[in-house]
Order: structure tokens, then C-alpha cells, then sequence
């Protein structure tokens, strides 16, 4: 029996072995990206030619232009779309090579292979793509979408809410699309489950790109002038 | 520059086998627990006199009664009557059946009722220790780290990444604007699946939890017995 248990924690072990390599490898090409960095995140399941990749595709794109990288979650959708908007710019200034990198999790949509040329690191597991997405970032905007997404807005929240990082902008994306879920956060706060008024504030729900980018950007502007 | 990032590299090098040692430190005290192992999810700033928090309680007792270990996140709350609960049935015995898995600085502190308690330096280490070492998930009504754990076990469960489980939402009335959400937003925009609706069950009804989970339990008990 006490054999099982080390052959148990031997093979957690070579496991974290194997988990703290790719994060190395990431952290290296992370650290080439242009600093600051800003995450978008959102729905793979949304159409490309909708309304809200178009939308992702312009913020992406006005990220790069004005020297701000962005990281996604490497997958098709929304994600692919700011990708693309980010990669969009420097084919056509023909500069630096990459501002963008999508981070993707092995195993899931392994047959999606994008049209545009961007980087990818891919990671084994779900936990390792939030950490360095959430991480390398000074701003993140969300844009509908499923369950992913759900966890990765709840995650921040919940970072944000225990200090462990420090308070970045987070934009929602889709007035229609969110409200209820904020008429869930209210229901909480008013139960008492959420106390904290502050949290409710935190982030900032909007339709408009411009809005967005102009929040996110003072966030990035802290960052240079640091 | 090089340095620059040479440092940064170092750096994250060193906290991440700070994590790798805590991690493997957590499974080696968890792989002493008796199986099965469930995790009870909820929110930390419940009163223990809530409705919420007895039927936490109740819950926990049953499933001990029944040689069922259960997790938690060992802070207050519902975490705190669920560690309750398991402990007032292992009494005078010998089983660890009440854990808690903390994380560090966050000014909650270790409940009084776990047997075994550890804590860890960031979240995403609780969530995986948590998720990867039980077979069934209750989840109570709570704040942003609750949605976050519920998030987190659904999306896992949909790609795959875990075995399918019982994943339970307790509390119809909790959780009827976030299943609003799911059903208005997010299925009808095609952003989710109609079919993952079903990794998950939304109930008001104890027996009904106990049930579900028994059950799976059960069945995985014999399957591996046929191994």
C-alpha cells in the first residue's frame, strides 16, 4: 500500500517535472513580446464573420498600432480573430514579426489551424495557459462566450478580489450578452455573498471598442511610464 | 535586456518549484485518504446559522456515515459547516475524513473542525489538488471563488481534460440567474452546447445529492473491484 503512494507521488512529481519545463519554455518566448501586454479573451464557438470577432479583430488591431501586445487563448473564434487583428499590422509594416502569441491548451481543437501567421505555445494543461495569460497582463477585455470564458472572468475575479494581482482594467464586451450574469452578481451581493461593493465595480461592461480601448490603454500608459 | 529577462526567468523558475514542492506535498497527505473523495464548494462568508450552511452540514455527516472523505477549501462558511459536519462523525476514531486545502494570505485562516489542513501559495494549485483528487463536486451557493471553482470543474469536464463526474449546483433559487445566463445568452448565441447542460444537475433536494453521488461512487468501487 505504501508502495502505491510513491509510485503516486513519483509520477505527480515527473509530471511537475514536465509542467514546470513548459512553463519555462513559455516564460523564454513570453519575454520577447513587446511590453506591455494586454489578454483578450472570448468564445471559440463564435462565428468569424459575426459581429463580435469583427469587433476583436478592430480592438486587436488598435492594440498593436499604438505599440501594446496582445495574447489570446490560441483557439479559434473570438481568439483567433485577435490574433489575426494583431498579426494584420506588422504584415503590413512588415517590422517586427510577432506582437501577438496565442496560448493554446494540447488536445483541445486539435484540428484548428489558423489563416494567419502568428506564434503558438502550447501548454498541457487549463491552469498553466490562465496563469501566464493572466500573469504577463495589464488589462484584459472579455468578449462572449461559453463555459472557457466563464472560468477565466471568475478567475481574475477572484484574483483581483484576494490581491493577488494587482487591479487591472477588465472590460466586458456585450451589454445584451452579460446582463444576466450581473443580475446574478446583484442577487449575490445583495444575499451577501459577495460584501464587497468594490467588486462590483471592478469591471466595466460596454458595447463600444473605442470605451475599451481607451480604458485598457491608460492602464498600459501606467506601465510604460514605470 | 538579456539580463532583464534571464532574471525574470530565474525568478519564476525558483517560485514554481516552490509550488511543485507544495503540490507534491498536498498529494502525498491526500493519497493517505480513503477513497472515494468528494469536494464541497461554497462560500466563505456565510454565517453558520444560514439554511445554506446546515444542509452543508447535514450533507457532510451523511456522506461520512457512508465512508466518504470530503474535501474542502478549509476556510469559513459553508466550508467550515461541511469540515463540521464530516468531523462530528468521525469522532473517537481513527480516519482523517475532514480536509481542507487553504491558500496562504488571504486573511480567511483554517476552520476549526479539519482534521488535515495544508495551505498553498496560489490559487490555481487549491483548484487542481482539489479537483483532481476527488470523483464528485457539490457546489453551494458562494461569491467569486465559488464561480470560479464551479467554472473551472465544468470546463475541465467539458473538454475532457477530467473524467465525466457529478457536478452539482445546490439551491435552484442561487443559481436561477446564472442558468438564465446559460439558457439566454450563451446557448441561444450558440456560445455553449445544449449537450454540456447536461454535465451538470441544479437540485434543491438533499436526497437527491446524496443519491446521485452515492451511486457513482458505488459504481466505481465495483468497477474497480472487476479490475
Amino acid at each position: 500500500m505504501k508502495f502505491k503512494y510513491i509510485r503516486e507521488c513519483f509520477s505527480l512529481f515527473l509530471h511537475s517535472m514536465r509542467v514546470g519545463w513548459e512553463l519555462m519554455c513559455s516564460f523564454i518566448k513570453l519575454s520577447k513580446l513587446r511590453m506591455p501586454v494586454i489578454t483578450i479573451f472570448g468564445g471559440a464557438k463564435v462565428d468569424k464573420e459575426g459581429d463580435y470577432a469583427k469587433k476583436a479583430y478592430e480592438i486587436a488591431r488598435k492594440f498593436v498600432e499604438h505599440e501594446v501586445s496582445v495574447l489570446t487563448g490560441g483557439g479559434p473564434g473570438i481568439m483567433d480573430a485577435a490574433n489575426c487583428g494583431a498579426a494584420s499590422v506588422h504584415k503590413e509594416h512588415k517590422c517586427r514579426k510577432s506582437d501577438t502569441i496565442g496560448i493554446a491548451v494540447s488536445g483541445i481543437d486539435a484540428w484548428f489551424a489558423s489563416e494567419c501567421y502568428y506564434d503558438t505555445i502550447r501548454v498541457s494543461y487549463f491552469f498553466m495557459r490562465k496563469w501566464l495569460l493572466i500573469r504577463y497582463s495589464v488589462g484584459f477585455v472579455i468578449f462572449p462566450g461559453g463555459l472557457g470564458t466563464m472560468d477565466e472572468l471568475f478567475d481574475l475575479l477572484n484574483l483581483l478580489k484576494h490581491h493577488k494581482i494587482p487591479e487591472f482594467p477588465i472590460i466586458l464586451i456585450g451589454k445584451e450578452y452579460w446582463q444576466p450574469l450581473l443580475d446574478f452578481q446583484d442577487m449575490a451581493l445583495k444575499k451577501g455573498f459577495i460584501t464587497d461593493k468594490r467588486l462590483a465595480e471592478l469591471f466595466i461592461v460596454t458595447d463600444d471598442v473605442d470605451d475599451a480601448f481607451k480604458i485598457v490603454y491608460e492602464s498600459c500608459k501606467l506601465f510604460k511610464s514605470k | 535586456m538579456f539580463f532583464h529577462r534571464l532574471g525574470i526567468c530565474c525568478s519564476e523558475f525558483l517560485g514554481l518549484f516552490k509550488v511543485m514542492f507544495q503540490v507534491v506535498y498536498g498529494v502525498w497527505k491526500l493519497s493517505a485518504l480513503s477513497k472515494p473523495r468528494i469536494t464541497i464548494f461554497g462560500g466563505g462568508r456565510l454565517d453558520q446559522k444560514t439554511k445554506y450552511t446546515q444542509q452543508a452540514f447535514d450533507l457532510a455527516e451523511r456522506f461520512v456515515e457512508n465512508g466518504v472523505t470530503v474535501l474542502t477549501g478549509g476556510g469559513a462558511g459553508v466550508m467550515h459547516a461541511a469540515n463540521c459536519g464530516a468531523l462530528s462523525k468521525t469522532k473517537g476514531k481513527k480516519h482523517v475524513k475532514s480536509v481542507g486545502i487553504g491558500v496562504k494570505e488571504l486573511g480567511e485562516g483554517q476552520n476549526p473542525c479539519v482534521q488535515e489542513y495544508f495551505e498553498l501559495e496560489y490559487f490555481f494549485a487549491r483548484k487542481w489538488l482539489l479537483t483532481r483528487y476527488s470523483v464528485a463536486f457539490i457546489i453551494f451557493p458562494g461569491g467569486f471563488g465559488t464561480l470560479d471553482e464551479l467554472a473551472e470543474v465544468i470546463t475541465l469536464v467539458q473538454t475532457k481534460k477530467l473524467p465525466r463526474v457529478p457536478i452539482i449546483l445546490f439551491s435552484k433559487s442561487y443559481w436561477k440567474d446564472f442558468m438564465e445566463w446559460i439558457h439566454f445568452s450563451a446557448i441561444e448565441k450558440g456560445l455553449i452546447k445544449k449537450e454540456h447542460l447536461e454535465l451538470f444537475t441544479v437540485t434543491d433536494d438533499l436526497d437527491e445529492v446524496f443519491d446521485i453521488i452515492h451511486e457513482f461512487c458505488e459504481c466505481m468501487m465495483t468497477q474497480k473491484k472487476k479490475k
